[in-house]
């Protein structure tokens, strides 16, 4: 405690001995941004408008936390974004507007979405295909499968009871996506801190070969992962579609490089071994502040992607230094 | 001899009346279908006339058609549009359809596919114009007749003619619309597809043009924020609630068009702020959210880039095909739906996906879109 200078790594050092070291580094960027959302557009800050910010980011949250998963491992799922078009298209389809039919349906399409997920797994698990590429031809697959599902023209809507939970609040002020959002974490923090799944994964994620050679079954729990992503994703759709209100092909969000920022960005490493459920959440909602900003700066399109591109590679690269 | 004369007149008169019978059936355009390619309210014919006769052949002829994707209900329509206007020739013996799934270089590729297999006329809906020429050119080479459409004429003359909505005039169009409804004055939010994008980017131009049209140059109206959302519902509903959240008084949404208005409807009532004046585009989903909203007093007006141009397209291909002379270029007409016009196209029977400017007949086009009831 003698002679501090305030540089960088002096700020760093002091973190790392301070109380703050336990609060992941994500979470400080977010509050970073909040209070610059607030400079920038103090109505944008208002509670009301930031607890939207949390059902605007809900279908991203949910693929996201999939993806955490997998990138846990040491793989990564770039099928997310098919899955959720499948998703959405199957399930306005298929419900039609018919209030009875969609607790049937959101099972069956959650199923499918596991189903597809585990064909991940198994491509990358026993035909040892790579990761990368297992998932890619998995995503012109699936992609392919919504088109010729919906013959190019999805048709169905949604009816009230499911829009909800896209769309409505809980108490009028509690979105309904939100609490989505919380059970499905919830879920996922128990299944990845407290469970011997989570420890497995972790360990595969960390040293492959150590874990099998401590006994892990690594195929199982990589094949699980992959399932998981591909459940998650679909449940992604399941709340975009429900967000929407009809079936479409013409899906604007990024899933795929979304989903993979927000682990990025929540601490979740490329190359696994570990990750948090509430980092992503933090991560996604980064993102959703980061475009309110830049919606309220009113940057003209070329300085917003680069502003985009800039902040977030920073927050990746804020994040990197902080864990060293 | 008078008699003899006159009989010799009678027959060349007859042979004349005759051969002049036989060319006007010889054009199986008019003889199997419509002819579109010639309706002024459809097509405009611009540029000089281009003799053909070169490329005339008897059928049956094999058509190739690159679609520059397939993955959104507009360019599914296209297909479906032109697989119903060449199902209607007998001379037709295949039409082969591919889908360029947004990538130039595939596009490239599958032009020089097209080539191999030896069409005998090709149509293109360019992903990008430039980097296609020298494919282009190939298939010129080869005396392969080229059809551009659904974009801007390539640089040089690789292709026989192409046609084109004007997209400068489709944002002028609902421009024009908004300023009226704003009396030149207020605060507008732009939603756009992608800049980079021609067709996004022209339609914004038509926009700036609309706002310096006013009296004053537009020094009233002020753009409070612009989004690229990609002509998607998803990405306009996001954007415009954050606009919302951003902007206390916004008086006027100019959105491009396709879903990305719908989404920007649903935000507005999300967050309880009454309606103001919007632009579209005349895809149903649009179309139907504005109708249910009328008589609430919500003032809308969508411009129409028509799916119906493939079968112009495929028109023009024929004709070349026959050699009969067609023009180096066709402006497509970018008729607008309004307020008053709006119930002859919007189809409430019909899913979201239908693009409501249609040439479709009834049968087809309930077989794809109509909805389970």
């Amino acid at each position: 405690m003698t002679s501090f200078t305030p540089t960088t790594n002096g700020i760093l050092d002091l973190y790392r001995r301070s109380p703050l070291r336990h609060v992941q580094p994500v979470v400080f960027a977010l509050v970073g941004m909040v209070i610059v959302l607030a400079l920038v557009s103090p109505r944008s800050a208002e509670p009301a408008n930031l607890i939207n910010l949390v059902r605007q980011g809900g279908p991203l949250a949910l693929v996201a936390i999939g993806q955490t998963i997998v990138m846990i491992s040491g793989g990564l799922d770039l099928s997310v974004g098919s899955v959720v078009i499948l998703a959405d298209v199957m399930a306005a389809q298929m419900i039609s507007g018919q209030e009875e039919r969609v607790i049937p349906v959101v099972l069956l399409v959650l199923g499918i979405g596991a189903l597809i997920g585990l064909a991940n797994g198994v491509l990358v698990v026993l035909l040892r295909v790579t990761p990368f590429i297992a998932t890619l031809g998995m995503n012109f697959v699936v992609f392919g499968a919504a088109l010729l599902y919906s013959g190019g023209a999805p048709r169905g809507d949604i009816p009230p009871n499911m829009r909800f939970w896209g769309n409505g609040f809980i108490a009028e002020v509690i979105p309904a996506a939100a609490v989505v959002l919380l059970l499905v974490a919830l879920v996922a923090w128990f299944l990845l801190s407290r469970t011997t799944f989570g420890r497995r994964l972790t360990a595969i994620g960390a040293n492959r070969r150590v874990a099998y050679l401590s006994g892990v079954s690594v195929r199982r729990v990589t094949l699980l992962a992959y399932g998981l992503s591909g459940l998650l994703a679909s449940a992604g759709g399941l709340l975009l579609v429900a967000f929407v209100g009809v079936g479409t092909l013409e899906v604007g969000t990024d899933f795929l490089l979304g989903s993979i920022a927000a682990s990025v960005i929540g601490g979740t490493p490329f190359e696994g071994g570990k990750g948090t459920v509430g980092g992503t959440i933090a991560g996604v909602l980064f993102l959703m502040v980061l475009y309110s900003i830049l919606t309220a700066l009113a940057l003209p399109v070329s300085g917003r992607r680069i502003a985009e591109g800039l902040i977030i590679l920073a927050a990746v690269a804020l994040y990197a230094r902080a864990r060293t | 001899m008078r008699t003899k004369a006159i009989l010799v007149l009678m027959a060349l008169l007859l042979t004349v009346g005759m051969v002049a019978a036989q060319d006007a059936v010889e054009d199986i355009v008019t003889e199997y279908s419509t002819d579109y390619l010639n309706d002024e309210t459809l097509a405009v014919q611009e540029g000089e006339e281009v003799d053909t006769s070169a490329f005339a052949k008897e059928g049956p002829y094999t058509i190739g058609f690159i679609n520059w994707s397939t993955a959104n209900s507009w360019t599914v329509q296209i297909d479906e549009e032109i697989k119903h206007e060449a199902s209607l020739y007998p001379d037709i013996e295949e039409l082969i359809t591919v889908s360029s799934d947004g990538d130039v270089n595939k596009q490239i590729t599958q032009i020089e596919d097209m080539i191999s297999l030896g069409v005998d006329v090709l149509l293109v809906i360019p992903v990008a114009t430039e980097p296609i020429l020298p494919a282009l050119e190939l298939a010129a080479e080869q005396g392969i007749p080229v059809v551009v459409f659904a974009s801007a004429p390539p640089a040089e003359d690789s292709q026989v003619t192409t046609l084109w909505a004007d997209q400068v005039q489709f944002g002028r169009l609902q421009g024009d619309f908004l300023m009226e409804e704003l009396g030149c004055e207020g605060n507008i939010i732009v939603l756009n597809g992608l800049a980079g994008i021609a067709t996004s980017d022209l339609r914004r131009q038509g926009l700036q043009e609309a706002i310096e049209a006013c009296p004053d140059g537009g020094a009233n109206v002020t753009v409070l924020a612009e989004e690229d959302a990609l002509w998607a519902y998803d990405q306009g509903k996001l954007a415009v609630e954050r606009m919302l959240a951003a902007f206390p008084e916004i008086d006027g949404v100019w959105s491009q068009g396709g879903a990305m208005t719908q989404g920007a409807i649903d935000a507005f009532e999300a967050a309880g702020r009454d309606l103001v004046p919007m632009t579209g585009e005349d895809n149903n989903g649009f179309m139907l959210a504005w109708q249910e909203r009328m008589d609430d007093g919500f003032t809308a007006i969508a411009a129409s880039e028509p799916t119906w141009q493939s079968r112009v397209a495929l028109q023009a291909g024929l004709r070349i095909l026959q050699g009969i002379p067609v023009n180096s270029f066709y402006r497509l007409q970018v008729p607008t739906i309004t307020g008053e016009t709006l119930e002859d196209y919007v189809r409430p029977e019909y899913s979201d996906a239908y693009w409501t400017n249609s040439l479709l007949p009834a049968e087809v086009a309930d077989e794809i879109y109509g909805q389970e009831s």
